[in-house]
């Protein structure tokens, strides 16, 4: 079947199989790879993309499903010569470790503070509840975000320790 | 898993459309159950997916004289951020709140989370507690309306045909001094499914309970009303409900199993604790 819909503000029509997942097609035909698979099931957010603006796990979500309507990947948020504040802050407070899930994390963050730009404490770990990460303990990529809602934050960066 | 997938943009196209593949086909709302149950082969594999979730009829919100009603496709988010629902019956996004995590939130809706038929759905105790209506529709016939108790009618079944489509849910506004009680016990704070939830409407009047309605969630086939409790609470002195004594009556409103989540020993004391805890919480404001 043919999907149209857009991808980081750009229009995309291509050829799919009706089960294929987004995640999918957007890291295999897209050839946007920095959205990761983790669990496959929902669990884990390291698939996670804004589906009309709002973060989502691309592996539950059927590619069909998307018809007409508008996903943005990690790629339409920052890159490297661009980063966007989120990924900035996570480098910056050592937030990142082997990294798989960090994208996921910057797509649930980013929305968070869209949303409430000065979330508290608990409304930033409640908003990273769809993300694991298994390397950092949390701690610093929570601080990280926060440091954006509250600029007053303060965790020793990785430099000082 | 499905071979075709359909994105029908009103309701009487998805209803053409399950009357024209009957159970070949199935309906798909946000998915998250849905879509790891064809996964796993949980579910039958089927031919075809009706998609909902974006047709504007089932996404309202509104108010019709004494009634509240909620389209089937509003997402777990929509609830928590309707001031509507939060005004009139709290409950509901107590119970949103309480589910999955932001992403599954997103996409996952209260219909959804009913026709999946889990025994623990956190939207399922708010709903018997509020005594909804289930609003079901199906091709060229009348739409017809069912008690969510009766609506529910074991594990993973509830009272719906081939080709008939849930559109909502409707119940009486509560008056304003009602209060509500949620509570679900879980391993951890997100991403966890219910070891036993709790839901709670209460009336008190000169310091005694005047109306009593509870529910609870996984501790039966379905979602049950605790009946027993219930008539057993109603006329009691504010005083006299709390004694710890009354609560041995949850165990036969109540048939838990024993599962890789808890023992059946377990849901049966905790059960029996928490109703005691939600009705004292409940109760404090009025103590003399």
């Amino acid at each position: 079947m043919l999907l149209d819909f857009y991808v980081n503000q750009k229009h995309v029509t291509l050829e799919i199989k009706a089960n294929e997942m987004l995640v999918d097609i957007l890291r295999d035909q897209v050839g946007l790879t920095g959205t990761k698979i983790g669990c496959r099931e929902g669990e884990c957010g390291a698939c996670t993309v804004w589906l009309d603006g709002k973060p989502v796990n691309s592996c539950l979500i059927p590619a069909a499903k998307v018809q007409g309507r508008k996903v943005i990947t990690i790629e339409g948020l920052g890159d490297y010569e661009n980063p966007h504040a989120i990924q900035e802050q996570i480098a910056k407070f050592g937030g990142s470790q082997c990294g798989y899930c960090t994208p996921g994390f910057v797509m649930s963050a980013a929305a968070l503070l869209r949303d409430h730009p000065d979330a508290t404490h608990e409304e930033i770990i409640e908003g990273l509840s769809g993300n694991l990460c298994r390397c950092t303990g949390y701690v610093r990529i929570i601080a990280a975000v926060e440091s954006l809602a509250n600029p007053s934050v303060s965790i020793p960066l990785p430099d000082e320790v | 898993m499905w071979q075709q997938y359909f994105t029908p943009n009103n309701l009487s196209d998805a209803l053409q459309l399950m009357e024209q593949h009957r159970d070949r086909a199935r309906i798909i709302a946000g998915g998250t159950d849905l879509v790891l149950d064809l996964s796993n082969g949980r579910l039958p594999p089927v031919e075809s997916l009706v998609d909902i979730s974006q047709i504007p009829e089932l996404k309202k919100i509104s108010v019709n004289g004494s009634k509240l009603s909620i389209g089937s496709g509003v997402t777990l988010t929509e609830i928590i951020q309707s001031d509507l629902i939060r005004q009139k019956a709290p409950l509901l996004v107590e119970a949103a709140r309480e589910i999955a995590g932001p992403q599954i939130r997103n996409m996952a809706t209260i219909g959804g989370n009913v026709v999946n038929a889990s025994p623990a759905a956190d939207m399922v105790p708010p709903l018997l507690v509020l005594e909804s209506e289930v609003m079901v529709t199906k091709p060229s016939q009348m739409m017809r309306q069912v008690p969510m108790a009766r609506f529910l009618q074991g594990n993973r079944k509830v009272d719906l045909e081939v080709s008939e489509v849930v559109t909502g849910f409707t119940f009486t506004v509560p008056d304003p001094p009602t209060l509500f009680y949620f509570r679900k016990v879980k391993p951890r704070r997100s991403m966890a499914i219910t070891m036993i939830n709790i839901a709670i409407f209460l009336k008190v009047e000169d310091k005694r309970i005047k109306d009593i309605r509870i529910a609870m969630g996984a501790v039966a086939p379905t979602a049950v009303r605790l009946h027993t409790m219930e008539s057993e609470l109603v006329g009691l002195p504010v005083e006299k409900a709390v004694e710890p004594a009354r609560y041995f009556g949850t165990d036969q409103d109540i048939a838990p199993i024993s599962d890789f989540r808890a023992s059946r020993q377990y849901r049966l004391r905790v059960a029996r604790n928490l109703l005691r805890e939600a009705v004292t919480e409940l109760l404090s404001n009025f103590k003399s």
